[in-house]
């Protein structure tokens, strides 16, 4: 060992280089002194030095590995497997926090759940002019064919994973509502797993409310929007199959939830109603948590040459003998452009003002906003509405010429596909990257479950950009993920 | 007029196929004045159970499997009719979709340039002046012949063919229509003509327009004329693609051969 490794690692963890700089940081207040939540869990890695900490973070990564916890990279010429890395310093959200986030979550997905209901019913937001009739109806994720069906508690969204983040100064903004088949929330369990083993002796003594009833939950809401809530549902999960990037999740979701997990050649539609092939025969299925999208759901009703899914699995639906969750058509809602109408949902369904902000948005539909948009390039991030994890995304203050001209182009071609926001600093927290604590930028994921009632587990997947200066948390650009602790108080 | 019609529909396969889903478009529909007596729906391999359901354009689909390998379907729909003089609409203003849907370009009646070329001179003085002015501008420039077209047959193709289908008339008529801001809705439906006889002559395609303060008027640019009591109307939708009176899936690596045969005739 040379002399300077020796010094590092007998270096303590928590160092005077940590720089707090000029964003809101999640652990430490602007003079550096530890924010009160934070206080236990600094006194304890206080005594931790570099080696102990590497020799634990490297038995947490040995074990991720084993189990197989990847996700895969698209847009990348092999297919790449890749670790989402898991950094052991974790995100701690205080009590009244929480609470805030809780009330203003299930406030937003009980809006969003009555507009996908009035969508595809009365069209009353339409028709009192809330919303332009155009942005919902020329929604690419706005199913026609779902106009008139009725699902069972007219729960649409029943997972919903909505993306939070803070700004410098620390306030919360609702970033994205994610209602088609949110991924993630495998994570958020294994990390507590993993911080468990870890850092058992610090998180017995934290207070931290758990996360890991969450399958359990999940599979109360699917039971509880059963077709027929008079007979013991059989609920199946169908993947896309071992080559989709979220694999890993179905399967252990399936696992952990006691339920079968299936693809679409697994199942089979017979007189308008669902089956699956088992070794024994034929056994009828009730819910389907299906993590494949609308299109590829049904090849006589959507995309024609899809195997995907089942054909016949939409008139089955439609014919109120199967429930899928999530319902079909929910993209409508996490539409980038009807996002911006959501604070006006709460208001006009509940009657009550919105608990938790959207960032503020510009619409490239609207001529003004179009017109600042094209002025303001190189401050906005300007996304794609229909894309998601990070792809399709323009970030001005790191964009190029080019880049910057071609969104330029794209927009004045298709104003209905972009969106536009200001660049917000998000909150940093201490991660350890390359054998030091860097302030990194992190958003929250909490996941909502909605049938008979709504549920939030207290936490959710806090994710963190690892590239230096990175704005970009998606596990698909690079980022990667934190356990995040919910306090009892 | 009271008409009855008899539909077959004859789907064999070289070799066997199996799981396969069919729906069925055919049950004529209780609207615009126009009464559906009796309708009954028959299907080989007979055990087969027919089930049905209303889509979102409010045409009644039936719909059916059949699991085990098998080459042949056969579909016969019997149908009694009973149509109004003209066609009376019962719709007072369009829904807020409706007026979307039915204005917006589909695959089969895009908005380019050719079509716009051809709509723009198409003009009078009122919007139902200028459907009438559309439907008779087709009807004269566009020469009915058969074979020429197929079912995939876009407007556009149709204007530079110069030749078509009545399913061809109705996609330019509604294509132009919706360039001039009037929504316009395909209708699949039969033609009861005693001068023509054969599947090709008796199932029919045709158009809605909807017009302010008058509400759905119904055209044949085949014809050139409005619809009256030889129409029987079946399924409405954007465009065919939401109206065919069969579409189905099935596995196998098999090639389906289609047969119709119509057989309509008035009491």
């Amino acid at each position: 060992m040379t002399s300077a490794e020796t010094l590092s690692a007998q270096r303590p963890l928590l160092g005077e280089h940590y720089e707090v700089g000029s964003f809101f940081d999640e652990m430490f207040e602007n003079d550096g002194r530890p924010r009160p939540h934070y206080r236990a869990l600094c006194a304890d890695l206080a005594t931790l030095t570099h080696e102990t900490f590497d020799e634990r973070r490297r038995a947490a990564d040995i074990s991720f590995l084993y189990q197989g916890i990847t996700f895969t990279v698209y847009g990348s010429q092999e297919g790449i497997e890749r670790i989402f890395p898991f950094d052991l310093i974790p995100r701690i959200i205080p009590r009244d926090e929480w609470s805030l986030l809780e009330r203003g979550l299930a406030q937003r997905v009980m809006a969003l759940n009555t507009f996908l209901q009035d969508v595809y019913h009365q069209q009353r937001i339409i028709r009192d002019r809330r919303i332009p009739a155009e942005l919902v109806f020329g929604a690419r994720h706005f199913r026609r064919e779902m106009v008139g069906v009725r699902v069972p508690r007219d729960v649409y969204a029943h997972v919903a994973g909505i993306d939070i983040i803070r700004d410098e100064h620390g306030h919360y903004y609702v970033l994205e509502d994610n209602l088609r088949s949110p991924s993630g929330v495998s994570y958020m369990l294994e990390n507590r797993q993993a911080m468990k083993r870890t850092f058992a002796r610090i998180f017995e003594h934290y207070g931290v409310r758990p996360v890991e009833h969450y399958p359990q939950e999940l599979l109360n809401t699917l039971r509880s929007v059963a077709p027929h809530p008079d007979v013991e549902p059989t609920v199946v999960l169908l993947t896309p199959g071992i080559y989709n990037s979220a694999y890993f999740e179905h399967s252990y979701l399936a696992r952990q939830m006691g339920i079968e997990i299936v693809e679409g050649r697994d199942l089979v539609v017979h007189e308008g109603k669902v089956y699956m092939r088992t070794t024994t025969g034929l056994k009828q299925v009730d819910v389907i948590y299906r993590r494949v999208d609308d299109d590829f759901l049904d090849p006589l009703n959507f995309r024609p040459d899809s195997l995907l899914g089942a054909p016949g699995l939409f008139s089955a639906y439609v014919m109120g003998n199967v429930t899928l969750a999530n319902a079909v058509g929910t993209g409508v809602a996490d539409d980038k452009a009807v996002y911006a109408f959501v604070p006006e949902m709460i208001r006009y369904y509940l009657s009550e003002a919105p608990i938790l902000e959207n960032v503020p948005t510009y619409l490239a539909t609207r001529d003004e906003d179009r017109a600042y948009i094209l002025d303001h390039l190189d401050t906005l991030v300007v996304k794609s509405v229909n894309e998601s994890g990070g792809y399709g995304m323009l970030v001005g203050p790191h964009a190029s010429r080019e880049q910057i001209e071609l969104f330029r182009s794209r927009i004045q071609a298709q104003p209905r596909n972009f969106i536009a926001q200001p660049v917000i600093s998000l909150s940093r927290h201490p991660t350890y990257v390359d054998g030091e604590l860097r302030g990194c930028h992190i958003d929250l994921r909490p996941y909502v479950l909605c049938g008979e009632r709504i549920t939030i587990v207290p936490g959710g997947l806090t994710r963190v950009a690892l590239r230096r200066g990175s704005l970009v948390v998606n596990s698909s650009q690079g980022g990667g993920s934190k356990d995040t602790w919910v306090l009892y108080d | 007029m009271r008409i009855f019609i008899q539909h077959t529909t004859t789907l064999t396969y070289d070799a066997p196929i199996s799981e396969a889903h069919t729906e069925i478009r055919q049950r004529p529909l209780d609207a615009g004045g126009q009464r559906c007596l009796s309708f009954r729906l028959e299907v080989s391999p007979e055990r087969a159970n027919v089930l049905s359901f209303v889509d979102h354009f409010n045409n009644v689909v039936h719909y059916f499997d059949w699991l085990q390998p098998h080459d042949r379907v056969v579909i016969t729909a019997n149908s009694e009719v009973l149509t109004p003089a003209a066609f009376t609409d019962d719709c007072a203003d369009l829904l807020p979709l409706e007026r979307f849907d039915y204005l917006a370009p589909t695959a089969y009646a895009p908005r380019d340039e050719l079509i716009c070329a051809f709509a723009t001179p198409h003009v009078a003085g009122t919007p139902y002046e200028t459907a009438i002015a559309l439907m008779e501008a087709i009807y004269r420039g566009i020469q009915y012949e058969r074979g020429v077209t197929h079912v995939k047959t876009t407007a556009d193709e149709v204007i530079q063919l110069g030749r078509g289908v009545c399913q061809d008339f109705a996609h330019l008529f509604i294509a132009a229509c919706r360039c001039h801001g009037i929504p316009a809705r395909y209708v699949s439906g039969y033609l009861y003509d005693p001068k023509f006889f054969g599947a090709h002559v008796a199932t029919h395609a045709w158009a809605d327009v909807f017009i302010e303060g008058r509400g759905w008027v119904s055209l044949d640019p085949t014809h050139n004329c409005l619809q009256d009591e030889r129409y029987v109307r079946v399924a409405v939708g954007r465009d065919y693609a939401d109206t065919p009176p069969t579409r189905g899936v099935f596995k196998g690596n098999a090639r389906e051969t289609l047969e119709v045969r119509v057989t309509i005739r008035s009491a």
